[in-house]
């Protein structure tokens, strides 16, 4: 019963997650971009403009422009996450290749480390949206879900990986089956289920909520484009 | 961007988004249980805790029983490593095949030998 029951909600939130996403992409893709208004100053080449997206969304270089603090948290944080996700990797192969089990060896020591990292910036986020005034004036519900969302699965991850363990082999597997389309009996560990349960949520919620600034950064025309205004003209796409 | 372009786009973003479903496709284990793992289990079928409480903390049970042994010079001898292998004799149908599959791996082979299955079949030959 719960196995069906998760199976179908996870088939459902990733239907959801990638179509979701596609649709995003796809309008983002076409919208026209009337006029040049790229960020200046900006790159007068394509090279230039694809090393500038990349570094905004690596290293957040606008935001370190405009404020440290906040600077600092979100490297963080996102650090952090790549690190946790890039070691969820191993439920998701089989067998796990030998990089994923190198990061692993480095991990095991310092994992607990790691889930501080994803947390503190998380708490931080959330303790600045309520304490300071003008920042709680714009908030609205979705900013504080998300950063409770997030914080629960850290730290049901935590808990999981340090105090309260399920079998891995099963967790292993019930994933397995999940991406291989047979489908697997689910563990019955109530943190893991509250992780997974988590996951789903956030997976489902991930198109239409503010996270999707992780693929709309690459579309954003103040970043994206060339400043060539004055080699090439560029035309308005509905005046052609 | 054009049409065209946009639909190269969407394409990339679905292979990376469907990149768990199409590194299986392609590895070839779609629609098949290719992840049960054939343990060797002892005869016994009696560990010193139940089933469950080992398959998911045996961890804890070492690492307490390293602590005390190194810092205290307490050793419990229900819980050494050793104690393992009265059972478990062979360190690849055991350990390996569930650390293997879920990508975990154990540090007590650093300074511990566990024979695996070849090693203790060389030794008995030698003999």
């Amino acid at each position: 019963m719960l196995s069906t029951c998760y199976t179908f909600s996870a088939y459902f939130a990733i239907v959801i997650f990638v179509l979701g996403i596609l649709c995003k992409v796809w309008k983002y893709a076409i919208t026209p971009n009337p006029l040049k208004i790229s960020l200046t100053p900006a790159p007068t080449n394509a090279a230039g403009v694809i090393l500038r997206v990349i570094l905004d969304a690596s290293l957040f270089n606008s935001l370190f422009k405009s404020n440290k603090f906040i600077w600092l948290g979100g490297c963080a944080l996102h650090l952090a996450l790549l690190i946790v996700v890039a070691s969820h990797i191993r439920f998701f192969v089989s067998p796990v290749p030998e990089l994923i089990m190198l990061l692993q060896t480095f991990l095991q020591s310092i994992g607990i480390f790691i889930g501080a990292i994803f947390l503190a910036p998380i708490g931080y986020l959330f303790i600045r949206r309520v304490w300071v005034d003008r920042i709680r004036f714009v908030s609205i519900f979705a900013d504080y879900f998300i950063l409770i969302l997030l914080f629960c699965i850290g730290l049901s991850g935590i808990t999981m990986k340090y105090f309260i363990r399920p079998d891995l082999v099963a967790v292993k597997t019930f994933i397995m089956g999940l991406i291989s389309f047979s489908p697997e009996p689910m563990p019955t560990n109530p943190i893991f289920i509250t992780h997974f349960t988590l996951i789903l949520i956030l997976l489902a919620y991930f198109p239409f909520s503010k996270l999707i600034h992780s693929v709309g950064i690459f579309f954003s025309p103040t970043r994206n484009q060339i400043d060539n205004s004055r080699e090439k003209r560029h035309v308005n796409p509905w005046d052609r | 961007m054009n049409k065209f372009m946009a639909k190269i786009v969407v394409l990339i973003f679905a292979l990376v988004l469907l990149s768990p479903f199409v590194v299986n496709a392609v590895r070839g284990v779609m629609g098949s249980s290719a992840t049960a793992i054939d343990l060797v289990l002892p005869e016994s079928g009696e560990c010193v805790k139940d089933k469950e409480y080992m398959r998911a903390n045996h961890m804890d049970i070492l690492k307490e029983a390293r602590v005390k042994t190194v810092r205290d010079g307490v050793r419990i001898k229900d819980y050494s490593l050793k104690n393992c292998q009265t059972c478990h004799t062979n360190r690849d149908e055991f350990c390996d095949r569930c650390h293997n599959y879920v990508g975990v791996k154990p540090e007590c082979f650093e300074c511990h030998h566990f024979p695996t299955s070849k090693e203790r079949k060389e030794r008995c030959e030698g003999n």
